[in-house]
């Protein structure tokens, strides 16, 4: 992935533009693949609801967009 | 709306996805106009089908009266949303009455000038299979919450249903950009007028929403809305 800021996106532009990181919601326990807000919530918030390190979490995400099954 | 304008509407309406500029100047050529002011309708339920609608600006409740006189909110439509058209296809009179819920405008179609765009354009067929194949969706998940769910549930379900459709993002929340009465979500989620009144109480007590300030509710903590949903 080039360098994109996640801090910008909301959550459902992320899914659509890289599916593959529903996986890494899952991992988290996160529900944001298919919640009815997520084109409303940037992943910062979202980190915030669930009580999760939003850094760790962006970190994630990224390799998920970057890996080459992406 | 001159033809230009019209074109640059048609662009984002799902109906009319994936035609060229040809199509989209045959289909704003072929196009009627017509304007509602707030609180009028568009049609009455029963009349016969002459036009399906596309909703340019504005908003619009959907509204069917049953046989015993009851009144049910079907969905609420904003600016992109076609209206009439299963009744205009099927050849059966208007099943709902479109109530203008602000001043808004149509583009219409009568039914020989649609039937004649699907023919040449076979793309707004297809894409209207896919609007209506949506719409059904949303009613089985509506039928299995009023078969399953507890009213509180129902009522958030409907609230993040409307906003994942219509809303704004604010400063403090999610807006739902059009005014939504109380009796609107009764009606929506089959409860009492009482009962919505006492749940968005309760949520405006613990800053969950914001319903009381105007006449367009905002969503002040949605995650929170989507946990009493059951959906996190």
């Amino acid at each position: 992935m080039p360098d994109i800021d996640l801090s910008t996106m909301t959550v459902a532009q992320l899914l659509r533009r890289w599916p593959e990181t529903v996986r890494v919601f899952l991992d988290y326990k996160m529900n944001c693949p298919a919640c009815p807000i997520a084109p409303f919530m940037t992943i910062d918030e979202a980190a915030g609801e669930y009580g999760v390190d939003a850094d760790a979490l962006t970190r994630d995400l990224m390799r998920a967009a970057r890996s080459p099954d992406g | 709306m001159d033809t230009s304008s019209r074109i640059e509407l048609l662009r984002a309406v799902p109906l009319f996805g994936g035609l060229e500029r040809a199509g989209l100047e045959a289909v704003a050529d072929a196009a009627r106009e017509q304007t509602a002011a707030k609180g009028e309708t568009l049609f009455e339920q029963g009349d016969e089908a002459t036009h399906g609608h596309v909703l340019g600006w504005g908003h619009v409740r959907l509204d069917q009266v049953t046989a015993d006189g009851q009144n049910i909110v079907l969905r609420h439509m904003g600016p992109g949303d076609m209206i009439g058209f299963v009744a205009v296809l099927r050849r059966m009179p208007f099943p709902a009455t479109p109530v203008a819920l602000e001043d808004s405008q149509t583009l219409s179609w009568s039914a020989p000038r649609f039937g004649e765009l699907m023919a040449t354009y076979p793309a707004i067929a297809r894409n209207a299979i896919d609007v209506v194949g949506g719409r059904i969706e949303e009613l089985q998940q509506r039928l299995q919450e009023v078969a399953t769910q507890r009213v509180e549930q129902r009522i958030a379900a409907t609230l993040l249903r409307l906003a994942n459709q219509t809303g704004r993002r604010v400063e403090d929340g999610i807006e739902i950009p059009f005014p939504l009465s109380r009796q609107d979500l009764a009606e929506m989620t089959a409860t009492t007028l009482h009962t919505v009144s006492r749940t968005l109480s309760a949520w405006d007590h613990d800053g969950i929403v914001e319903s009381r300030r105007s006449s367009h509710l905002v969503i002040r903590q949605p995650h929170r809305l989507v946990q009493i949903a059951g959906q996190a």
